[in-house]
Parts: C-alpha cells; structure tokens; sequence
C-alpha cells in the first residue's frame, strides 16, 4: 500500500539540505577564509529557514503535536528521541552560527561544531528510519541515501552564496557525489531482488516506479552539467531538489514491510 | 516465573474470526481498527482446496521492537512477557508501525495514538483468559506457559511468519495437516 507521507518527507528533506549548507559554510571557511559577506549571512538565515520549515512540517506527521517533547523520554534506545535531540542541537548552534555572521564575531570552530552536529544529527535520522519491520532498508542503507542527499544538496544549494572562486571546491565535491549517489540508488534495488520475498517486493516497487526513474535522471544531468562545465548552473540546484524529493517520495511510499505479507512466502 | 504467549494451531483454525470480533468487543474498537486478525497461508504453504489460517495480533516478543523505539517510552514489558502499550502516552508518530516486523501496531488516525493487542492482561490479573482465546470455539488459539508447559511440538517461525529471532516472537504455532490426496488411475 503507497502512502505519502509528506510531514516526514519534508522534514527529512529540509534538514538534511540545511545539514549540507552548513557542512559547506564550515567547509568554505576552513579552506578559502570567505569572511562576513552579505551572501554568508543569508546562507545561515536560509538554513535557519530550512530547520523551522523542517521541524514544521514534522509536527503536522504527529497525532498529537502538543506532546513532541516527550519525544526526549527515551534517549536511551530510541533513535528517534535521539534524532529530536541532535537536530534541536544543530538548530541552536545554526542560531548562533548566524548570530556571529551577523555581529561579524565568528568563530570557525562554532561553525565546525555546527557541521558536526548536523551531520549526528542526519546519522540519529539514517539510524531511526532503519525500520525493523523493513528488510530492505534494515541496515545502514538510509544513512548512506540521506549522507548522499545532505552532499548533494549541500553544495547544489550553496551555489547561490558563494562567489566564483568557491565553485571549484563546490564541484570538486558535487562531481563524485552525483556520481556515487548515482551508482548507489541505481544498483540499490537490483540488489534487492536477490533478497527475500520483501525485499523482492520493495526493489520491484522501485524498478517499475517512475518517482526512481526521474531521480535518477535528476542526478544525472547534475553529474553531466557539473562535469563537463566545472561550475553549478543556477538552474540545476531546484532540478536535483526535485530529484530529492521524487527519490524521498519513493523511499517512504515504496520500501514495502514484512506485516504487509503475513500468510505468504518469505 | 511465567511467560505468557498466544498458542496458535492453524489445524485446528476453521477462519471463524470468532478472536477477532472477541477483541473487537472487549476493547470496543472504532470501526475499521483489529488488533487480531485472520491470515489466510498462501498455496505455495498450504496447497490444497481447504484454506488454513494463522490467527495473528500482537507477539508479545522478547525483544520488542516496538518498545525499544518508542521515542515517548508508551511501551513496557510486564515480568509476564506482555508487552503493554499506553495509548495516553503515545503521541502517534508510528515509529513503532515501522519497527514492528508484524505489523501487530496500528494508527487510530481518529484518536491520534496507535494501538495494539494487549493480550488482555487486566483479565489475565483477573483469573480470566484473553477475550480472543475465550472465544475460540475449536480451541485452535490458546494461552500458553512458554516456562511451565511443554511446547516443544510448537513451531515459532512457520512458514508464512517473519523469521525473526532478533525480536524472538512469544507465540508458537502448530502447522495444518496437509490432507492426504489418494488419486486413482481412470
């Protein structure tokens, strides 16, 4: 049965290309020293914008919303609970990140740190989202597809803030990132009809499924645009969000669960 | 000690649903919403005209899945092996519907929280049987003792069941008796 979860679709999406503009602003700091520019401090009202839309968004998946922060009671083994902690981390440390673009009193390690938590962050979701009742992506896999998702997004979409000299770190990143998220989503599930009865079904799902199909396509005129022009067409950022989002749509509404073939052949 | 599981012999089981309306009725469920319902086996299990069935609701396991995700701590695990699940506490963000390998939690999209089987504990501490159980009218669903009695001539992982003894379900089976098919030469 497809359902669109689109509250948790939106989170997941939103906070990992925050993760991934943060990852990049630390980055950039580190290795060219862009210093204050305006560009900067609208790169951090952006993820600002993205954890707020982000965290929005997953509320409305909740049945009761008033009761989220009793999502901290269980840090101990739930991955989710661990996941709201580190993601309430990164957007505070994203708040004072833009502070001290703002008041021009930056500190690269605050940066840095943000980078680092937001990528935890990302890891608690790749870990939460590893669903036991899911064979397929019972594993490490959602931590690889989200990680590709945060590296592809992240230096697409900090295209818009960074000057020239930047692009070459961009695409010196993006090229091989397109290229392993390529290989990886493509041969996923393939992989997966060598597997039981529901793994079988999930890379079934994927294979006849148009929502893969134009994901992968999406990442495919990156990798070409990026690869053959050396720099990020302003266009390109919204074509492989697109791309993300099809491929996110996919992962929740595709992956099938063992209870869906109870009676049958595992 | 005493673990409490669900005995299900599917040779016995006619598909009545008798356990489930049972469990319907004694937690008054909302319209559409089952905590045990009948599965009937595939051919490729079962190939014969007759339908053999597994009567299925929450399997109470070892390890539970359900429990150890649950960001709000909604689930506890009594001494007895039930796994009990507060709807108060629940806030229904369904990672237990991802977790669970049984697909035993289910959202209650009216009420906001899911819900599952509790293998009627308040009845249990009351000397009763679960409703289900109760209901059965060929005793095909039974309450067991995993530490006191003998279930050795049980099945945990038959086929049509999710082979996972990484959460260890609680409840055993006994498989259908294929029919004997005697074919005569025209």
């Amino acid at each position: 049965m497809i359902t669109l979860e689109l509250p948790l679709i939106l989170f997941t999406l939103l906070t990992q290309m925050a993760v991934g503009l943060a990852v990049f602003a630390a980055l950039r700091q580190w290795v060219t020293v862009e210093g204050f520019t305006l560009k900067a401090r609208n790169e951090w009202i952006i993820i600002l914008a993205l954890i707020g839309l982000g965290v929005l968004a997953a509320f409305f998946h909740l049945g009761k919303p008033f009761g989220a922060i009793r999502m901290l009671a269980n840090i101990g083994t739930a991955w989710l609970s661990r996941e709201i902690l580190t993601f309430a981390l990164f957007g505070a440390l994203a708040a004072v990140s833009f502070y001290m673009v703002y008041t021009k009193t930056a500190n690269g390690w605050v940066f840095k740190l943000t980078a680092l938590v937001g990528l935890m962050a990302v890891f608690a979701t790749g870990m939460a989202y590893a669903g036991k009742a899911m064979d397929a992506i019972n594993n490490l896999l959602p931590l690889v597809l989200f990680m590709l998702t945060v590296f592809t997004l992240g230096p697409a979409v900090a295209s818009y803030f960074v000057d020239h000299k930047a692009q070459d770190l961009l695409t010196a990143i993006l090229t091989p990132t397109l290229f392993a998220s390529l290989i990886v989503r493509f041969a996923v599930p393939f992989v997966w009809l060598s597997g039981n009865t529901v793994m079988r079904t999930s890379g079934q799902n994927f294979i006849t499924s148009p929502l893969h199909w134009l994901h992968l396509a999406a990442l495919l005129t990156g990798l070409v645009m990026v690869w053959r022009g050396k720099n990020v067409p302003p266009w390109l950022p919204i074509i492989l969000l697109i791309g993300e989002l099809l491929g996110r749509i996919a992962f929740f509404a595709l992956v099938a669960s063992s209870g869906a073939n109870l009676g049958g052949v595992y | 000690m005493t673990r409490y599981a669900f005995s299900v012999n599917a040779e016995l089981c006619i598909g009545c649903s008798s356990c489930g309306m049972a469990c319907k009725n004694q937690y008054n469920l909302e319209p559409g919403m089952v905590w045990r319902k009948l599965y009937p086996l595939s051919e490729d299990i079962y190939p014969h005209k007759d339908r053999a069935f597994y009567s299925l609701a929450c399997n109470h396991c070892d390890n539970p899945a359900c429990l150890e995700g649950c960001p709000v701590g909604a689930y506890t695990q009594r001494e007895d092996g039930i796994v009990v699940h507060n709807q108060d506490t629940c806030i229904g963000c369904r990672n237990c519907l991802r977790n669970c390998p049984f697909g035993a939690p289910r959202y209650n999209e009216a009420e906001g929280h899911v819900e599952k089987c509790s293998m009627c504990w308040e009845r249990i501490d009351e000397g009763l049987l679960p409703a289900c159980v109760q209901a059965c009218p060929t005793n095909a669903l039974t309450l067991v003792d995993l530490d006191t009695q003998d279930v050795s001539n049980t099945v945990q992982y038959p086929p049509g069941f999710p082979n996972r003894p990484d959460v260890a379900p609680s409840t055993r089976f006994t498989l259908p008796v294929v029919p004997l098919v005697v074919r005569r030469d025209v």
